[in-house]
């Protein structure tokens, strides 16, 4: 599975702060989840890339983060959403579901270190 | 060392604050805006983005915590919040390693009449009480 998208990403300090008001965040810094701003359109990209999947029965089903450095206005990032694992699993229902999970690597494009790592776990659910 | 971990509340989730949210996103699924396309999907009116839910309760993490003390933070999205719900935060457990001043915490989100919309779990640094944290 080599399904990969990458982009680059300037942070501004007014995108900080609009996210950071939505979610009730203190204003400065990033808040928690900021990196599904950037993280969002290349899935996006990604899934229309996938064979056979139907976005409308597709529902976010988990969302991880691991902060490994600061992200401050000026950053630049440098981020790769790849495809983990794409398969068939069971539902708590019974019915079985297409669950894709990806790995989105932010790293600061000035140093090359990563500062996030974000998964995701997409679900496509059987036809209503 | 289990820490101490008074619940915190949201809410009510107004169709407002999921526009806020789809703007500062760039989310614009119309699921979360547009009450007949809702309708049409089997909702019976606009949910908020899951992201929403999990964006508001990492804030409120990183405020009781501090902007620096997140180490990692994931969530599973087990039912929709809807407008006008009520959310409540509860950590199951909050348990700290004396050694490296870790703490994982395990998080449930519930709406008002009691069901269970997301669960979390939390990485923390809170540091050594050597350091006087």
């Amino acid at each position: 599975m080599t399904v990969v998208e990458t982009g680059e990403f300037t942070v501004e300090a007014g995108k900080l702060a609009e996210f950071s008001r939505a979610v009730g965040a203190d204003s400065g810094g990033a808040a928690p989840t900021f990196g599904m701003v950037v993280s969002a359109p290349l899935v996006e990209r990604l899934l229309d890339r996938l064979p056979g999947l139907d976005r409308a029965r597709a529902l976010h089903g988990e969302q991880g983060f691991e902060y490994l450095d600061t992200i401050v206005p000026g950053t630049v990032l440098r981020s790769t959403a790849r495809i983990v694992s794409d398969g068939e699993v069971m539902g708590r229902r019974g019915g079985a579901m297409r669950r894709i999970e990806i790995a989105i690597d932010h790293a600061n494009a000035a140093t090359g270190h990563l500062v996030l790592r974000e998964t995701m776990v997409v679900i496509e659910v059987g036809a209503r | 060392m289990t820490e101490d971990f008074p619940p915190i509340t949201f809410g009510p989730v107004t169709r407002t604050d999921l526009v806020r949210y789809a703007g500062a996103s760039g989310d614009f699924n119309p699921l979360h805006h547009d009450p007949d396309f809702a309708r049409a999907a089997g909702f019976p009116d606009v949910i908020a983005h899951g992201m929403y839910t999990a964006g508001i309760v990492g804030a409120a993490l990183q405020r009781r915590w501090g902007a620096e003390a997140l180490r990692s933070y994931k969530v599973r999205f087990r039912s929709p919040v809807r407008v006008g719900d009520s959310l409540t935060l509860t950590a199951d457990a909050v348990a700290r390693d004396e050694a490296t001043g870790l703490a994982e915490a395990a998080l449930s989100i519930r709406r008002q009449d009691g069901e269970v919309v997301m669960t979390a779990e939390a990485r923390v640094f809170l540091g050594t009480r050597e350091a006087g944290a």
